[in-house]
Order: structure tokens, then sequence, then C-alpha cells
């Protein structure tokens, strides 16, 4: 048929026939070759997707011809003929013709058109294969338990708004009902999930039924990655997404039907999500609201959506006959003792891995490699998968037929994908995950479940503002939905690792995570969306009312509520940043300054998981690599460090996953530093916080030039890659049990690390430079300026160390909370190993002056911790932690500091006193905090009063901003003495004067501390409030400050800028006269760059000048002293007269 | 929920919208009704009511590369491959899921249970009239089938 003319047939009658007894086409390959090519302007089109697998089938097709005793092939027919039914030809079941004009060379020998018809009967093989692709995708999509109910959603759909579909694990729900809507008729859907990995596999799964695995008409959208287009009706997309669209677009206008998927995990998004839509269903009439659940619980939700019609549909699972084994790991007592004596040697209390490899050594006598099925673990986190895939991948060296592959949120996508990869034939993967594939995540080919029973939880102490990770045994539920992942694809066998009592002992389903967690996030976004009162919020199941109070006060104190409960402008700035209030809190903060880089890059740091891996403190290679490259300023300032050094390996085109992989690092979460970070930067430009960078234009031509070869090239290798990701699984490579790490090796190989291809992408050379010049931390002033900062984000997450940590070893520091007393560094913390650097050092001492009687010590050193968050693992742990001068810190951040008369004691938040024996210290320290917090303030505010009513920041406010900056290093370098002690109980009912103010207070004319601050007796504790968060002469005296108040009354004072004199040391009237000196107003407007405090670490040994020359009238010499120690000398003349 | 991934749903909360990445919106270069990327014929067997939806109907698929089909087909670009540049073809890229019966016109999958081909398409039923003009050997082959598919029937 190749050859169609009339005049070909009679001649190819006469041709010799071909006999494949002593004939082979693939004796003549490469003449032949030729004739598999098109007529194409490329070269070499050719007509097979694959020639290898085109000349395979020419061999089995020859070895079947000769087999079946047909080895002369049978003559070619003209067209006409093959139309005729007689006589009987096989060529006449072809239901395909070469289309003569296309090909490149014609067919004129025997040979040449045997070979031709043979490729047409590949083409026609081929074709029927694909056909039955489809046939029994369709097949099995039709074999669903959902598919029976298709109707009956239809109808629910055309009677209801809200539907609930509930059905078991594997029932087809997440994957069918999109599509089941998109049949329907409805074009823009959206599917939320509790997870990124979720949204991925479920699009690409749909897509694939939908035939569009190459287009865009389901697409997903999760954070920094995106595949939807303008062609998109199916769109998975997670919970907090969906949120943070609401919050921009209020009724999400842009769908006509919204899926939320595994409600029943009571996550804390999805059920802000069902009380949100519950509101969406009266703004959007024309809205349908589809619930989908695994059958838990069914009813809460039933009975939550009751008012609006709910329809229920319920679809039974498919599940195959699991057999149930409860094995729990034999003879508690005797394992006791060992568990004991391990965690003795390993300091931690790990997991006994061996029941697990005991199950698979079971499995290996039981059931013969030759029937597949892989197997399944859960365990409780991350340390304990790596116990297990450990000990399993020992197990592997002697039964090598095992694959293992761990399963947890924390790692990439890619290495997640691994685990829907095929095992080869003979080999049985197992992978050991966390309750990640409990629910969403499906892996098809599950045998046998082990299941630890055991899940880690975190829980928040409200009581502590603390979070716990606990390990619980799981729910009932839970555990049922583990059992059920055995019986997917065939029958099953779930191994229980506990006893049936114990399982009967199980709550019945996990607690709601609302419970669980902080609930400011999320209180915050209810508020910005424009709900009036967050606690009617009509929750599905409402977290405690004192709880929502707690958040709601803490909010207030935070700023970002009013008084009345509506968000301020700070909130509503909060509210849009998709970080820990903490976070959004410091950046905020830090837009006044004129350089936010380094910021930027930091919170971004603070918002991705840790870097570093376990194996990164284990390991003592890692540690070493590391250790110049430690901060001693602690943990997040090292990971800036390492963070720079791996953008520098990227300037020089260096790889930089070996080197990530020799630190210990995991190399994804610097890529989200980056994403993020970049994210941070938008979401400040676009609402005018900061000013928008013009990177691009400042590429010289030739720079541009080569970007423009270089993006060319990496979008190339990008769409590559692109075309190639929607593969089928991919057949596990066989390695020794160690099919991970070799994958990885194998990506390297290749060159084609795409998370690099990506970041080049979206980095030029110059946006390179910029961004590790923001991770270059090298000057000490903008290291303090970030470190105060951090603690204006952190604040209230203070520690103070314990008093007799002086002598004490390492493991021993403790230190206090507010709320909690004795918590401690975490053991891999660099202030847990260094943590001398916390402690007051012998020459740190100051002496005591007489009067000051309390034991506590004077110094101009303490320090205290900001953390970002109090994790209870093992014990209660500070993490994140950074280190700042008490005193300052706390001045600038405390929510209220009350002081004494004379300013020789401060107590801050109620819990920690300053006591300030220097005269004047007090003073000068807190007056100095009340006007930088006053500026700091107002330049914010200005800021944000700018965004909301849309107008450009103004310059002023940057200059402001600048002199704003030198004078808070200046005030951080102050070297003040003091004593610092967390107060009792005790000290804190005999705390407060509650004594109305003298009537010398009452007649001041002017507030000395901030002048345009109306000042009001405090009924409370007694004093007057002299600022928002300062009540001055509320605190009873003590013995010490009346001592010294009666030493400081003998002498006179002079003001040491001005010739202005007291005859007794008053404190009061050296406040009114503070507020009124010309000496100090005129170094106030001095430029503060020329004071040598600027760089306050060269200074600090040699104290801060921040005056001129200071003249002492009783020793007559000209001194360069600052103004506190001007005061200390003026003393020291006196005392030595 | 675990520990690590508390950090992953805070931060989930991550994209806005407004300031995704719009370069990966394209807009369509033509107005989607000239797209001819788009299935828009109906393909619905007779036999088995496998419903698709397909690109072409005919015998020659402007998509199709050195090839064409002896009768009218239904055939739909490859949806397993990933697509040419526009305008272009491509190897395989065609999949043909069924014709017209030659005789009474229905249309047809080309599963064994529902169509047969000798020197036409022929519907199950059409085949079992027609089989007695035919040589034997192509009567055994669609009494294979037409048992097989009697026997997927019961």
């Amino acid at each position: 048929m190749s050859r169609k003319s009339k005049g070909d047939i009679g001649s190819a009658r006469q041709r010799p026939q071909l006999n494949l007894v002593d004939f082979s086409f693939l004796d003549r390959k490469a003449e032949l070759a030729g004739l598999l090519q098109a007529k194409s302007r490329q070269v070499g089109r050719s007509l097979v997707e694959n020639e290898a697998d085109f000349w395979k089938f020419v061999g089995k097709y020859e070895a079947m011809m000769r087999a079946t005793g047909q080895p002369v092939l049978p003559p070619l027919l003209a067209e006409s003929d093959l139309a005729s039914t007689q006589p009987y030809y096989r060529s006449k079941h072809l239901a395909l013709r070469l289309e003569k004009d296309e090909l490149l060379q014609e067919a004129h020998a025997e040979v040449q058109a045997q070979f031709r018809h043979l490729l047409l009967v590949y083409l026609d093989f081929r074709q029927t294969e694909k056909f039955q692709r489809i046939r029994k995708l369709r097949q099995a999509q039709r074999n669903l338990p959902i598919a029976r109910f298709r109707q009956d959603l239809r109808d629910a759909l055309d009677t209801s708004r809200v539907v609930i579909v509930a059905g078991d694990t594997g029932c087809g729900k997440s994957t069918q009902v999109p599509q089941f809507l998109y049949d329907f008729g409805y074009r823009s859907i959206a599917c939320t999930q509790p997870r990124r990995l979720a949204c991925v596999s479920l699009c690409k799964r749909v897509a694939h039924e939908l035939l569009d695995d190459y287009g865009s008409r389901v697409a997903f959208q999760i954070r920094f990655e995106r595949s939807r287009t303008q062609r998109t009706n199916i769109l998975f997309i997670t919970e907090g997404l969906l949120l943070r669209q609401l919050a921009v677009a209020a009724n999400l206008d842009q769908y006509d039907a919204l899926i939320l998927d595994e409600i029943h995990e009571r996550n804390l998004f999805g059920d802000f999500l069902l009380g949100v839509t519950k509101c969406l269903l009266r703004a959007r009439p024309q809205l349908k609201l589809i619930l989908m659940s695994a059958t838990i619980n069914v009813e809460l939700f039933h009975g939550y959506f009751r008012d609006e019609g709910a329809r229920l549909v319920q679809v039974p699972g498919r599940l195959f006959p699991i057999k149930l084994r409860y094995m729990p790991p034999p003879a508690l007592e005797l394992k006791a003792g060992q568990a004991t004596a391990a965690s003795k040697r390993s300091h931690s209390a790990r997991i006994d891995p061996a029941p697990f490899v005991q199950v698979l050594s079971l499995i290996d006598q039981q059931y013969p490699t030759s029937e597949r099925g892989d197997v399944l673990i859960f365990v409780s986190g991350v340390n304990e998968i790596e116990s297990v895939v450990e000990a399993v991948q020992e197990y592997a060296t002697e039964q090598t037929h095992w694959l293992v592959l761990p399963l947890h949120s924390g790692q990439a996508i890619a290495e997640q994908g691994k685990v829907f990869d095929y095992a080869p034939e003979g080999w049985r993967k197992c992978i050991v995950s966390t309750n990640i594939a409990e629910t969403s995540l499906t892996v098809d080919g599950v045998r046998f479940v082990i299941d630890s029973g055991k899940v880690k939880e975190m829980s928040y102490d409200a009581a502590c503002k603390g979070q716990r990770l606990k390990e619980f045994w799981v729910s009932k539920s839970s555990a049922e939905q583990r059992k059920g992942r055995a019986g997917r694809t065939g029958p099953g066998v779930c191994f229980r690792l506990y006893t049936a009592d114990q399982f009967n002992a199980f709550e019945a389903y996990p607690t709601p995570e609302i419970y669980r967690v902080p609930l400011d996030t999320m209180l915050l976004q209810m508020v910005s969306m424009g709900l009036p009162d967050v606690r009617a919020f009509p929750f599905i199941e409402a977290p405690e009312t004192e709880r929502i109070e707690q958040t709601i006060l803490a909010l207030k104190q935070h700023c970002a509520l009013s008084v009345e409960e509506k968000i301020t402008p700070l909130g509503s700035s909060l509210a849009n940043l998709p970080v820990e209030l903490s976070i959004g809190k410091m950046l905020l903060m830090g837009c006044v300054f004129p350089e936010v880089e380094q910021l930027l890059t930091l919170a971004a740091m603070l918002s991705v998981q840790n870097p570093l891996t376990n194996r990164a403190h284990t390991d003592q290679r890692c540690v070493r690599e590391r250790e110049s490259l430690e901060s001693d300023q602690g943990d997040l300032f090292t990971l800036v460090r390492l963070f720079r050094e791996w953008v520098q390996l990227k300037m020089r085109r260096e790889g930089t996953r070996q080197w990530c992989r020799r630190l210990g690092i995991e190399e994804q979460r610097f890529y989200e530093v980056t994403k993020l970070r970049a994210q941070f930067q938008r979401i400040l430009e676009s609402c005018g916080m900061v000013v928008a960078s013009s990177s691009d234009s400042q590429l010289t031509s030739a720079e541009r030039a080569t970007r423009h070869g270089e993006l060319r090239q990496l979008k190339a290798m990008k769409r590559r890659q692109r075309f190639e990701q929607p593969r089928q699984r991919k057949l596990l490579k066989q390695s020794g049990g160690r099919g991970q790490e070799d994958d990885e090796e194998r990506d390297e190989e290749q060159g084609s690390d795409m998370r690099d291809v990506d970041f080049r992408l979206r980095f030029d050379p110059r946006q390179l430079t910029l961004l590790e010049r923001s991770a270059r931390l090298d000057r000490h002033r903008d290291v303090v300026l970030l470190k105060l900062l951090l603690g204006s984000g952190f604040y209230p997450q203070l520690a103070i160390s314990d008093e007799f940590n002086y002598c004490k070893g390492g493991g021993q520091q403790f230190f206090h909370t507010r709320l909690k007393p004795f918590v401690l560094q975490h053991p891999n913390a660099h202030f847990a190993k260094h943590y001398e650097l916390l402690k007051l050092t012998d020459s740190d001492l100051l002496a005591k002056p007489n009067f000051y009687t309390p034991k506590h010590p004077i110094s101009e050193r303490h320090q205290l911790l900001c953390y970002q968050s109090l994790l209870e693992t093992a014990k209660p742990y500070l993490i994140n932690c950074i280190r700042l001068p008490a005193a300052q810190t706390l001045l600038l951040f405390s929510f209220s500091i009350d002081t004494n008369a004379g300013i020789s004691q401060i107590v801050c938040d109620g819990w920690l006193g300053l006591d300030l024996p220097m005269p004047g210290s007090g003073m000068e320290l807190l007056s100095r905090a009340i006007e930088l917090r006053q500026r700091w303030s107002r330049l914010l505010y200005a800021k944000l009063e700018d965004l909301n009513n849309k107008q450009e920041a103004s310059s002023g406010v940057s200059d402001g901003s600048s002199t704003l900056w030198h004078e808070l290093l200046d005030f951080m370098a102050l070297d003040v003495a003091y004593a610092i002690k967390r107060l009792l109980p005790a000290d804190i009912k005999r705390l407060y004067s509650h004594e109305t103010p003298s009537t010398r207070l009452m007649e001041l004319k002017e507030n000395p501390f901030a002048r345009d601050y109306p000042m009001t007796v405090n009924d409370e504790k007694g004093g007057l409030n002299v600022s928002e968060h300062v009540v001055y002469n509320c605190l009873a005296e003590q013995q010490w400050t009346m001592a010294m108040d009666a030493a400081l009354r003998a002498e006179p004072w002079t003001c040491p800028r001005c010739d202005f004199e007291l005859e007794e040391f008053d404190v009061l009237e050296q406040l009114v006269h503070r507020s009124h000196c010309k000496g100090r107003k005129a170094q106030g407007r001095k430029p503060k760059s020329d004071s040598p405090v600027s760089m306050p670490e060269t200074s600090r040994s040699s104290s801060s000048h921040s005056s001129g020359s200071y003249y002492c009238k009783s020793c007559q010499r000209e001194l360069r002293l600052s103004k506190i120690d001007i005061l200390r000398h003026q003393k020291q003349c006196r005392n030595s007269k | 929920m675990e520990a690590d991934e508390d950090f992953v749903l805070d931060n989930e909360a991550a994209e806005i919208q407004r300031l995704g990445l719009p370069e990966e919106e394209k807009k369509p270069t033509d107005p989607e009704e000239e797209d001819e990327r788009i299935a828009r014929i109906e393909f619905l067997c007779s036999g088995c009511e496998m419903q698709e939806m397909v690109h072409y109907f005919g015998r020659k698929p402007p998509f199709s590369l050195g090839i064409k089909y002896p009768e009218d087909n239904y055939v739909m670009r490859d949806p397993f491959q990933p697509p040419p540049p526009r305008w272009q073809t491509k190897a395989e890229y065609y999949i043909s899921l069924g014709a017209n019966c030659s005789i009474c016109s229905k249309t047809v999958c080309k599963d064994p249970g529902c169509s047969f081909y000798y020197t036409a398409t022929f519907c199950l039923p059409c085949g079992q009239d027609e089989l007695k003009n035919w040589p034997v050997e192509a009567q055994a082959r669609i009494r294979k089938q037409l048992s097989a598919s009697q026997g997927n029937k019961k």
C-alpha cells in the first residue's frame, strides 16, 4: 500500500518474495532507517516516536512470523485490492495508510516496500496501544465508587448550594468531583487542599484524566509556585492561599464552584475556611460549595450547614479486606530497661526501630517477593523516620530487595515524589512516613501497613505562650485511616505495634488544630477581612473564649488592634504579610529606616524551617566545616553568614548542592529564603513601605547581552524539564536500599538542578550582588540595629539568665521567661555551646556604691535573650535567641515601665526590675528611651498613614529615620551600670506605692519626659502616667533608694551640659531642667554621624563619648567623657575631696 | 500535624493573588474559537458509551505526520506526548478513537468489544450479519471477538 500506482502492482507480483527464515530487516537497519523519515524542513524527522522501540517491534514481529510458520511475507496489495473482502489477507485488517506524499523516500524494492508495510503494522499497533490507554483510564474512573454517585451529586447541586461528599479513602472523590463539576458546566472551580504536595499531585492526576497533561486546564497554586493560566478551569490551591485571596478579593468572584477537600482534618485554615464560606454563601448567591470529607464525624459538618440546606452524598469506600494484626513490642519491662540504657548513651529518647525491622523480616518470611506489595510505615516525626530508615537500610544490606524511602512534609516536592515511583520486579518499597500519608497523600501499591500508633502533635500552652511538641497515641479514626492504606490496591495486612486494648482506649477523633495553635494570625486576619466581632465568628467548634480574649489583648498590646478592637493601620499591614506576627512586626518597624535589605533577608531566614538538618549537628564533619562561620551573635546570624557564603558560590557559578550537603544544610530552605525575601520586598514595595529597587536598568549593555543569552539557555532547560515532568512513574533504581541518595547523585550528574535553574532565572548578576550584600553583617552597627528590630518583633518574648548561672556548667544554664521559669537553650544552639557569651565576666562587674545593699551584681554588660519561640519537646527550649543589652531593650520595648521618684529603680512589665544606683543614669536612660520610642512610632505611623492615604512616602520621613537610626545606636551603646533582677510574687506585692503624687508633681506645668503627652494620675499603681508606657513615681522606695537619695541630697548639682546649678541634688528639678537645657538642645541638633559613638564595638572598652569635652571644676581638668562618665567622675571627685 | 509542618502552614498563607507571577499568564494569541488545539467534536461510542472530545473527524488529520485513514475517523491529538510547536506536526501525534460502521453508520470505538475492521469498520452486530461473506480467516477472527465480548457482558 505504500505504492498505489497501478503500474507498480504488476511488477510487485514478479518480485522475489521475502522469506524471514533467511532474511531479517534488522540486518539492514542502516539502509532502511531512511524509510522512516518524513519530508520535513527539520532534518531527521521520524514517523515513529521512538525508533528503538520500533526496531524492537520489528525483531518481535519477525520472530512471531517465524514461530507461527509464516516466514514468507505475503505480497503487498494495492488500495483497490484492500477494499475487496476476498481473498483473505491480514493486511486487510489495517485501518491505517501511509501518506506517500509526506514521506522522504520512495520505496522501490520489495524489501523497502515490505519494510514500509511493517512500519504501518507498527503504527497501527501503537494506535491500538494508545487507544487502550485512554480506554483503561476511563474504565478505572468508571470503576471508582464515586462514579455511581455522579447523578446524585448533580441532583444535589441542582437543589442545594452546599453539598457534602463524605467518602472513605480511595473512593475517588478528590480526583473525580472536580471533573464532574467540569462536566456539569462549571468553568472556574477551586479545590482547596491542606497540603502543597496534594495540590501538585492531584493537579497532575486530574490533568492526566482530562487528557490534558500538557495543557493548563487543570492547575495548582501553592506558595511560590503556580501553574495557573487564563485557560485554567480547575485549580487546586492550598487553604492558606485561598484565604489570602479572600482577604484581597473579598467574595472570590472568580470562582463559580468551591470545593473544600479534607475538611475532616480540622486544621486551622480548614476550620477558618468553613466559617468564612458559610458567610460567603450569603454574599454570593450563585456560588456552589462542595465539602469533601472522609467518613469521619460527618454529622458535625452536616449540622453546621443545616441552615443552608446542605445535602449529603455518602460514598462507600472501596477497600479490599485488610487483615489486622496487633503486634505490641514484646515484654515492656525488658524493653524499658534497654530504652533507658540507650537513652543514657544518646541523651535523647530515640525510637527503637527493632519492631519495625522485625515486621519486615516477618513479611519476608511469609510473603514471597514474587507477590508485589509495598510497605508503608507510620511513625510520629522526622527523627523517628531517620532512625527507622537507618535501621531498614541496614536490614536491606542482607535482604537486598528493599528500597527505603522517607516521606514527610519537610522534603522538597521532587523528593517526596519519589514515593510514587515503581519498585522493580521482585523488590519492595518501604516508605517511612509521618501522618502525611494518612489521608490526602495516597501511595498506590501498598499492601502492608506498619503503624506505630504514634503521632507528634503541636499543642499550644496559652499559660506560657509556648508550643509543645509531644508524642501522643493517635485517635481511633487516624488508626483506621492508616490501616485503610493497606487495602487500596488489593487485600492487605496492617500491623499495629500496640495492643487491641490500647486501641480501644484511643480518642475517637484527633483534636482539632484550632485548640492546639496560637490564634493571633487567624484572628487578625478575621478582623482585617472586616469581621466586626471575632467572638461572633461562626466557628464550627469555637476555641475557648478565654483564649480568644487573651489573643485580642495581645493584638492590642502589639497595636494591631485599637482599644475598640478595630484594625489599626499597623494591624492591616501585618495582616497583609504572610508571616508570623512577630516577623511582620519587625519588618514594619524596620521600614522606617533607610535600609531594609538585611532585615528582609533576616526575616525570610526566620520564616523558613531551620536550614540545618539533624546531620548538621550529629556529623562532626559538618560541625567542623561550619565552625569558621559561626557567629557569636547566635544561630540566626550564623545562618545568614552561611546564606551569604551560599550566594557567593552562586555568584561564582559554583555548584552549591555539594557544599550544602557537606555543611549539613537543606538547600531547599535557602531557595525558599530567596523567594520569601523577594515576596516580602514585593509586598512592602506594593504598599509603599519601602522604595522600589530598580536593579534591571543598572546592568551594562554587555552584562545585559550575557544575561540575555543566559536567560535563553535557562528557559530552554526549563521548558525541557516542564515537558519531561508529567512523566509516568519512574522505576526506582536498585541500589541496596538507598534509593534516595543515589537518585540525587544521578540528578547531579545530569547537572539538571532545576532549583538552581529557577534561581538563576530570577537573579541576574546585579540582583545577586544585592542579595549578597543583604546578607552581609560585618558592620557592628548593622548588627545592633538588626538585633534591635528582631527584639521589637519578638518582644515580649524575653528571657533572663538564672542568677546562679555564673557558677554552673553548660547543661545547667537556665533562663526564665515572664510566664515560664527554668527554660533552656536548645542543645544545638550556639548559646548552649558558648554559654559564656551570656555571662558577666569578672571584669564586667563594677564596684557597688556604699548605699547599694542588695546582692545583685552591678554591671554595664547585662544581657537579655529575645527568642522567637518557646518549644517544649523533651524539655522547654528557647528557639532562635539573640542577645541584647538588657536595660536599653527593656526601656525601648516594654509595654509598661514603672519608676520611683529618683528613677533609680525601674520595673518593666511587672517582672524585671532594674536598679540604677549611679546618679542620673536612670533619668538619662529613661528620658532618652521615651523620646526614641515616640519618634520611632511617629515615623512608623506617618508611613502607615501615608500608605492609607495612598501617598508616596515623603522624603522628610527618611531624613528623620537616619538620625533616629544613629540615635538608637547611641542609645544601645550607652554604658550604664545597673543591676537586673526577676521580681518574685512577693516583690510585686510591695512594689507600688499606690500613693497619689505629691503636690510638687501635680503642680508640674509640663511633662518633663514627653512634652506633648498629657500627664494623668495613675489610680492603680500611684504616680503619674508620663507617656504611653511609663508611670513615674509609682514604685515604693526601697531602703537603698532612700539611702541613695539622702547621700545625693547633701551635694549640689551642676548640669553637665550648661551652667545650670542646683543647690541640692533633686531629680525632679533636674528633670524639669533637662527638657529646657540649652546645652542639650545644642547637642541634639548636632548631626550624629560626627559622634564617635557610631562604632560602639570599638569604642566600648574606652567608654563612649557622646558629649564633647568636659571641664571638671573640682579637679580642674579638661576631660573627654560621656554624660554618664561625667556624672561618675563628679562623684569620684567629690568623694576624693 | 507535625512540628515542621507548622511553619509551612503559617507560611502557606503566602502568595497574594495580585502579587503573583504575571509572566505566566499568557493571553491566548487567537480567540479561543479558532484554536485548533481545543477538542470540539464529541465522540460517543454506540457500543460502550465511551465518550471523548476529539479534534478531528475525517481521513487526514492536519496534525498527523505521514499517515491517513482509509475512512473517516474520529482522531484526537495525542495527549500523552508534549505538543509540537503550533501549526507543526510530530511523529504519532494522533490517536483514532473510532469510526462509523460502514453498514449502519453508527459510531463505534476501536475496542474489540465494539468494532471489527476488515476492509472497513463494522460494528459488531453488523459484522455478525456480514461475516458469512468473508473468508474463513476473517470469520474466525470476528467470532473470537464476538464470543469474548459476549463473555464480558455475562
